[in-house]
């Protein structure tokens, strides 16, 4: 076989889902490990204080790991369209607000839901936008740690192609993307000539992004946050009759 | 992604992956049992293999990520006792073995040499070549792992001996030696190619054989590495090279 067989480019063909879902595995897998590790010191340190916390996070990936499989197309050439759906983005940052003051191990990260009153339900797979949800705010956390992650959304929605599309933020108060970079950020297996050495990854966090969003038809990119920082913005149908 | 084998792969891999997440998931209930009972020892043995589970469905993942990415194969080695490498693949298999009535016996000498390999990976080896027998033949008996060191070609010699008469030899065979890619078209392949793999990243090879008393044999020559723990990259194109040949003798 030839090298270049075994090679990745950033416009290949079919199958590229198969890396982003084998990719997307190692989250929910990785917090079980690191729950699995804090249990393990806690009890050779016989501290019981936070067991209950270590037990739900450990449950908790378990359960996402489940998730995950359940909703991963296995079989077949192409992957499983989304199950579009009616779903409410205030639930879901909820849930991960819940999580992320749950987490045993969270680094120096403030996370503020900012989303205004009055938003459409979504029409999307409530799975797909959770874990792109997860993402971002774990992408800024890696990317902008000590900083303030705010989720918020535009009241005003945006129409395209007859749809109606509400656009969704992720902002941080980070060091930004320069702007050399932000097409490629979304490449597979992309990593910023900053962050390779110092941030661990392979580069398939955002991309799994991109190809959610575009799942549902909807549009992702990254600019300037107001305050300084990084925004990633992503747009997703609403419920017509939410309307 | 361009290349059709590691795409096939890949699909295998995500195919396949849900019996050892599900075996995975099995044990985290009992756990939480554990802990509001407050039978801390029990609950420390349980994460421990849960822990070691999860670590080995990672390093898989990640092999194949680090393939895709870099064009690699990355071993992450260290010096260990090829005797607790063993006892670790036959913990994790003991429930599974269990299933089917097939006792593993560790017969590894506990004073071999260390040698060098990326522990997770290679008992990942080991537990993949353990899934192949236990697949390929539902009868009840004994699995024996054995090794010895051979001074005069610095290779550990590492056996996996199925002492069950019905075992196909010749069928098992036939599957680790033909070339990886035209291994990819049936699912329960991904074992094989796995053990196949990561044997190969570590210098070794797979070789199969049938025993006196009709059953099989593995033999897998592991070369002495050197003694420094490191971060070893390996050509994938080497690694997956359909025309790789496996040709040490058996000893």
């Amino acid at each position: 076989m030839a090298m270049s067989d075994l090679s990745v480019s950033a416009d290949a063909e079919r199958g590229q889902w198969l890396v982003l879902f084998a990719h997307d595995l190692r989250k929910p897998l990785c917090r079980l490990i690191s729950g699995l590790y804090t249990l393990h010191d806690m009890l050779k340190e016989g501290d019981d204080a936070l067991l209950p916390v270590v037990m739900r996070i450990i449950n908790d990936s378990g359960a996402d790991l489940l998730q995950m499989l359940d909703a991963m197309p296995i079989n077949g050439e192409s992957a499983r369209p989304p199950v579009m759906r009616a779903c409410s983005l205030y639930a879901l940052v909820e849930r991960i607000l819940g999580s992320w003051q749950n987490a045993a191990q969270r680094p120096n990260v403030t996370l503020i839901n900012e989303l205004p009153e009055g938003l459409p339900m979504l029409c999307a797979d409530e799975g797909q936008v959770l874990r792109l949800l997860w993402n971002l705010v774990e992408n800024a956390m890696r990317y902008a740690p000590n900083s303030c992650v705010r989720i918020t959304a535009l009241p005003e929605l945006r129409l395209d192609a007859g749809r109606a599309l509400l656009q969704i933020g992720v902002l941080d108060s980070g060091p930004g993307v320069p702007l050399e970079l932000r097409e490629l950020i979304f490449e597979y297996f992309f990593r910023g000539p900053q962050t390779a050495h110092n941030v661990v990854g392979y580069g398939l966090g955002l991309p799994f992004c991109k190809w959610m969003v575009e799942q549902h038809g909807g549009r992702i990119w990254v600019d300037d946050a107001p305050e300084g920082g990084a925004a990633f913005w992503f747009t997703l149908p609403v419920c017509q009759d939410s309307l | 992604m361009q290349s059709p084998l590691l795409r096939n792969l890949l699909r295998l891999l995500l195919s396949e992956i849900r019996s050892p997440i599900t075996d995975l998931l099995s044990h985290l209930k009992p756990m939480q049992a554990r802990a509001e009972a407050g039978d801390y020892a029990e609950l420390s043995q349980m994460s421990a293999f849960a822990l070691r589970h999860s670590e080995r469905l990672l390093s898989v993942i990640d092999l194949l990520l680090d393939v895709l990415r870099d064009g690699v194969v990355k071993l992450v080695t260290d010096r260990r006792q090829l005797n607790s490498v063993v006892e670790q693949t036959c913990q994790a298999m003991t429930a599974r073995a269990a299933g089917q009535h097939i006792r593993l016996h560790n017969r590894v000498p506990d004073n071999l040499p260390h040698s060098v390999l990326d522990e997770r990976l290679f008992t990942q080896a080991l537990v993949s070549l353990l899934e192949v027998l236990f697949s390929a033949n539902a009868a009840e008996g004994n699995l024996y792992f054995t090794a010895e060191y051979d001074n005069g070609s610095s290779r550990f010699w590492l056996r996996l001996h199925d002492a069950r008469p019905s075992t196909n030899g010749a069928a098992l065979r036939q599957r680790f030696q033909t070339p990886l890619s035209a291994l990819l078209d049936q699912q329960d392949n991904l074992q094989v190619i796995l053990s196949r793999v990561i044997m190969r990243a570590h210098g070794a090879a797979v070789q199969l054989s049938a025993t006196p008393e009709g059953g099989v044999q593995f033999a897998i020559p592991l070369p002495l590495m050197p003694a420094e723990p490191s971060v070893k990259r390996i050509p994938a194109a080497q690694i997956f090279d359909d025309q790789y040949v496996e040709t040490l003798g058996d000893s």
